[in-house]
């Protein structure tokens, strides 16, 4: 026997498998679509979900600031009318004791209402305080607390128990410094001369400035020029919604709009009054009967309209839960779902990759008969799966990308283009495209060994 | 199908000598010089379908020299693919020996086997087997890829493959776009990429007419004269024995008769119009 003169067969150069492939995949691009599309549905699923996700948490934070923004004046007009609960006015005292307090209104405040009535007999805010003066009360507090082991005061019970000695005081204070708001408050009201808050807040800037001011309230001059606007804005809307209260004026609108009289409402009006030109008719209309909108401009309503339409995506926004827990912060239901939309994604490549495999016996047993190595047969079906998954994963994060960013346009219109997260989006965009890839290169590996292993001799077989 | 039946069927029951042994007819062509290629000591191969043992090879002792054009010729059943699979390095022997130019198959790692398929042994098959994606070329290419030739290198010799079958100017075209001659010259190009030692034709001409049949015989009859190289053909064709050097029987897993064609008796024949 001679020696053996066999050595190891060279491994084929990446580059050259990935060409091999590509080639392949153009080859058969109908059943590519279709592995493609699989991959496209489920990535777009996810995408979709997220984007929406990260639109409304964008617009939930950027709603936040904005109300506190536009309840300037109403918060003027709380402010004008009611001294205010010991809670409102805690925050306002530098004490220790009302820091102290403020946090175990806290917790007092997060316990379930079967604990909070086992600790304080159902007594709610700073009552709690009140009721605990008692010493039997106090007793049964402490008792109540030692059997609830996942319940742990913000401090350790002396501190408590020193903090409840010193309430009584602080309750004082408290109370002295509502009286003094009382009176401030009256002195504001003695001011009104028979006109609402409101009316009087749109000369925030003038006069009843200095009321305020004088009353003992702190109303800096930029704080009085917002107030002031808002008041105008708030006092105009509801001129302009009053003046559509007439019989004749709501006849006309809804001839002018096609409706019942009936069906004549604010919100209709809002939408008329968007349009320069329905603006323009209606206040036209207005001066002809001497309505109570008839000394605004007709661009004034077309502002005080769009205030509204925004206040009112606004108030959609806020109401909207920001996040329901689980993973995309959109419930565990759609984490669910969306789980079992991967596993229907990694089947149906899993599938489709089988079908390839099956369909190319021959292609791949006589591969092998030319000398390829099984290596190069399992990375060349990966690879297919994985460019597929790519294709698919791009294509599908895209269009989740724009259905979500459509969803939300719709009742949030501009409020999205404001607020869209672009560099979260970009990120999860690329994170769902990695997805695909990933998802295609798990599914196609059952299908590549199952190639891979596959006996040469195939090729011979006659079909 | 039907027109092979008009042929003459070179029976081995009309000659009046018993069969010849193996061994003998191995030692027939034995000569100073010529060098065992393809050995097989009682190679073996069974089967077990459904708790069924189907014996293929019954213990086949064969030795193909360098060089040679042998046609194996068998009904089907006779084990002819299974002997096929295991001189081509496809499939393992139950039990016995085959010795590929001096090594044992058996003892080659995955790795090694492919390489042995790659550069040792070039494989033509019944119905080609080109890649559908690949062009020509590509096809031709291929082998020299999986081989490590580099890619300017296999390019010049793949055209040089094409240029000897004929095809030298169908480079860029695909399977689809060819005829099932034109493929099957494709498919020689291809097995004789890495310069084998051995060819194995599987049936290479039955999907063709006969005409285009005969073409591809000449192709590899010109193989085999020119570079050397050593065919070993399953065939019903019976116009192989006209060109090869020896002619081998297989029946019910035995080698049933290995004769040199100037043994056997031949006589082809032909209907109108066509020279078979």
């Amino acid at each position: 026997m001679k020696a053996i003169e066999i050595c190891e067969q060279p491994v084929l150069s990446f580059r050259r498998t990935v060409q091999i492939t590509a080639n392949g995949v153009r080859y058969r691009l109908f059943r590519s679509m279709v592995t493609v599309g699989v991959v496209a549905v489920a990535v777009a699923f996810l995408m979709n979900i997220l984007s929406e996700s990260l639109i409304r948490r964008a617009i939930a934070r950027r709603a936040a600031g904005r109300i506190a923004d536009l309840r300037l004046a109403a918060t003027w007009v709380a402010r004008l009318t009611d001294a205010g609960s010991i809670e409102e006015i805690l925050p306002e005292v530098p004490s220790d004791a009302a820091r102290q307090a403020a946090a175990y209104l806290r917790f007092f405040g997060g316990l379930d209402y079967a604990r909070r009535r086992a600790l304080l007999r159902g007594a709610a805010g700073p009552e709690a305080f009140d009721a605990l003066q008692e010493p039997a009360a106090l007793e049964r507090f402490r008792a109540g607390l030692a059997t609830m082991r996942s319940v742990r005061l913000p401090a350790p019970l002396a501190d408590f128990e020193g903090f409840l000695r010193a309430w009584p005081t602080l309750k004082a204070e408290v109370a002295a410094i509502r009286a003094k708001r009382a009176e401030a408050i009256a002195a504001v009201a003695a001011k009104l001369d028979g006109r609402s808050l409101i009316e009087a807040l749109t000369d925030a800037e003038g006069a009843f400035g200095d009321v305020v001011r004088s009353a003992g309230f702190a109303l800096d001059a930029a704080t009085a020029r917002r107030v002031a606007e808002q008041a105008r804005r708030t006092r105009d809307a509801r001129l302009v919604e009053k003046s559509v209260g007439t019989p004749e004026m709501r006849q006309a609108v809804a001839g002018y709009l096609d409706l019942l009289p009936n069906d004549v409402n604010a919100r209709v009006l809002w939408g008329l009054l968007r349009h320069h030109r329905g603006a323009a008719w209606y206040l036209a209309r207005q001066e002809a009967a001497q309505g109570d909108a008839a000394g605004l401009a007709a661009g004034r309503l077309v502002e005080l309209a769009s205030a509204e339409d925004e206040a009112r995506s606004l108030a959609r926004a806020e109401r909207m839960a920001v996040a329901s827990g689980g993973f995309t912060g959109c419930g565990e239901r759609m984490d669910w779902l969306l789980l079992a939309s991967m596993l229907v994604c990694v089947v149906g490549i899993s599938n489709s990759m089988l079908m390839s495999v099956t369909e190319r016996f021959r292609e791949i047993a006589t591969l092998k008969c030319l000398g390829a190595l099984d290596g190069f047969i399992m990375l060349m079906f990966v690879l297919e799966a994985a460019f597929l998954g790519a294709v698919g994963g791009i294509v599908g994060a895209l269009l989740g990308t724009l259905l979500g960013f459509a969803r939300m346009f719709m009742p949030y219109g501009s409020l999205v283009t404001a607020s869209f997260p672009l560099g979260e989006t970009a990120l999860m965009i690329a994170v769902s495209s990695a997805l695909g890839v990933l998802l295609a290169a798990i599914a196609s590996v059952y299908p590549s060994l199952k190639a891979a292993r596959l006996a040469p001799m195939e090729a011979m077989r006659i079909q | 199908m039907i027109v092979r039946g008009f042929l003459a069927w070179p029976s081995i029951h009309s000659s009046n000598h018993p069969p010849i042994p193996a061994w003998k007819a191995c030692d027939t062509l034995e000569a100073p010089g010529r060098r065992v290629i393809i050995r097989t000591i009682d190679l073996k191969k069974h089967y077990v379908i459904r708790n069924v043992l189907t014996e293929a090879l019954r213990g086949v002792d064969v030795a193909i020299y360098t060089g040679e054009f042998i046609s194996v010729m068998g009904p089907s059943g006779s084990g002819k693919s299974t002997f096929f699979n295991m001189i081509g390095g496809l499939d393992s022997p139950t039990s016995g020996r085959v010795f590929i130019d001096e090594v044992d198959v058996a003892q080659l790692t995955a790795i090694e086997l492919a390489f042995l398929r790659c550069r040792k042994i070039g494989y033509i098959f019944q119905e080609y087997n080109l890649i559908q994606y690949m062009t020509a070329l590509e096809n031709v290419t291929t082998p020299m890829a999986f081989g490590g030739v580099a890619p300017d290198e296999a390019r010049r010799r793949g055209m040089e493959l094409l240029g000897t079958v004929g095809l030298g100017d169908r480079w860029f075209h695909r399977p689809i776009e060819m005829s099932g001659g034109q493929q099957q010259r494709v498919a020689i190009a291809r097995s004789m990429a890495n310069r084998p030692s051995v060819l194995l034709c599987d049936e290479p001409t039955a999907n063709l007419d006969l005409h285009t049949g005969r073409e591809i015989l000449d192709i590899l009859r010109r193989l085999n004269d020119e570079r050397g190289v050593t065919i070993i053909c399953a065939t019903h064709d019976h116009r192989m024995m006209d060109i090869c050097d020896r002619l081998m029987w297989i029946r019910d897993g035995r080698i049933e008769r290995i004769a040199r064609r100037d043994e056997v008796h031949v006589e082809v024949g032909s209907i109108a119009g066509e020279t078979a």
